[in-house]
């Protein structure tokens, strides 16, 4: 791969070097100087593209304001990684954290039917945790990764609408937290081992879900 | 004042299980407006390079998905729905209005009320360069930086080759490093 071509190439897909992109840049200093220049832009045009849209947000959602998140955000400048842990709790990092995935995710807030059994008790037992009988329908399972952690990531099933759980055992929070993330409006609730994470729209009863799930919820050894 | 979106109402809803199932459906799509209301607009806002004309294909996009719920069979494709509604819905207002000339003076200076990290200033030129590129670069490049599709999505997206989203992506990015260095 010669200099033009990796030019060219890293020019469409700023944010996903090949190997073989790396070792180029690892040898050539004139083209990695070109790809730090073009990270800094391609996080400048992220935060130009995320227009503010308070405007024609529905009545639950306004007020909020979007953030400059994604791929592009983990490269701006030291500063503001500086001015973020000076003001973030880690509660807050966490909320970030959770609202992040669930973007990832979309799919988890229009399933319908409900998962099968076995399927949910093994996703939960990777997380040595257990449902017990009787507990909410669980309408999405999927077994994901949140700072580095095996997360179970279900979604409930409530009469106005889906709301979102993340089991979060090896994240110690010291008191329940609501936020609004990205549009996300959830709770953060102390577990016996960890917390948990739900998250609905503005419709829904987060309180109904958190104590259910909390009264089912068990922690395998 | 920018127009909100009216949902459906649930108190219209038929008796009994109509009842629940509608209320359902309604409870399903505000979770859905809730969550992708910001990227309809923004895709909207630089489709149509005007807020108010983006209010308004953010509008009509959601009122059609309504009307298409039901016929939503594939959860993950949620976003890439609803993108493609906005992209006819603009080409639609287009087809009906026909507007000769776009004010790129009032998108560019639109307020971000502190919440970016980077100066506003720098907001505002980065904006205006974006706006000097043409449609073709711009949209695969807000598909890509906004919303993180691949370049595959993308020209499934837009409906051509994969080939011409890479060169697209490439040159759109070329000419904003030209604008904003001041490189001729």
């Amino acid at each position: 791969m010669n200099h033009e071509e990796l030019k060219r190439s890293v020019s469409a897909q700023p944010m996903l070097l090949t190997s073989e992109q790396r070792e180029h840049l690892l040898n050539c200093s004139e083209c990695s100087s070109f790809v730090q220049e073009l990270q800094v832009l391609e996080a400048r045009i992220e935060a130009a593209l995320q227009v503010p849209v308070s405007g024609v947000m529905p009545k639950p959602m306004r007020g909020f304001s979007a953030l400059p998140f994604g791929l592009a955000a983990a490269l701006t400048t030291v500063a503001v990684l500086l001015t973020a842990l000076l003001v973030a709790t880690p509660q807050d990092a966490l909320a970030r954290a959770v609202a992040l995935h669930m973007d990832h995710e979309p799919q988890a807030l229009v399933s319908e039917q409900a998962v099968d059994l076995p399927a949910l008790s093994a996703v939960l037992a990777g997380a040595h945790i257990a449902l017990l009988p009787g507990g909410p329908t669980v309408t999405y399972v999927n077994a994901c990764q949140l700072r580095g952690h095996l997360t179970p990531h279900l979604a409930v099933h409530t009469s106005n609408g889906p709301v979102v759980v993340l089991m979060l055992p090896q994240e110690r929070i010291a008191k329940r937290q609501s936020f609004s993330q990205l549009g996300l409006h959830g709770m953060l609730v102390p577990m016996a081992r960890g917390s948990m994470a739900v998250v609905g729209s503005g419709a829904t009863d987060l309180d109904e879900v958190i104590s259910l799930m909390s009264s089912k919820v068990r922690y395998l050894d | 004042m920018a127009p909100v979106i009216k949902f459906p109402s649930r108190r219209s809803a038929p008796s009994g299980d109509g009842l629940s199932e509608q209320g359902s459906k309604t409870a399903k799509f505000e979770a859905l407006c809730a969550r992708f209301q910001p990227d309809v607009f923004r895709y909207a806002y630089w489709l149509a390079k005007n807020r108010a004309l983006a209010e308004d294909i953010a509008q009509e996009t959601f009122l059609r998905a309504w009307r298409a719920i039901d016929s939503l069979l594939e959860p993950e494709s949620v976003r890439p729905w609803l993108l493609k509604i906005a992209r006819r819905e603009h080409a639609r207002l287009y087809e009906r209005k026909r507007f000769e000339t776009i004010d790129i003076e009032d998108p560019v200076a639109v307020s971000d009320e502190g919440m970016s990290v980077f100066p506003s200033e720098d907001l505002s030129e980065v904006r205006a360069a974006l706006f000097t590129l043409s449609d073709d670069y711009r949209e695969p490049l807000v598909l890509q930086v906004l919303f993180g599709l691949t370049t595959s999505e993308i020209a499934e997206q837009l409906g051509i080759e994969q080939g011409a989203v890479l060169t697209r992506l490439c040159r759109a990015r070329e000419k904003l490093r030209v604008v904003l260095s001041g490189e001729k």
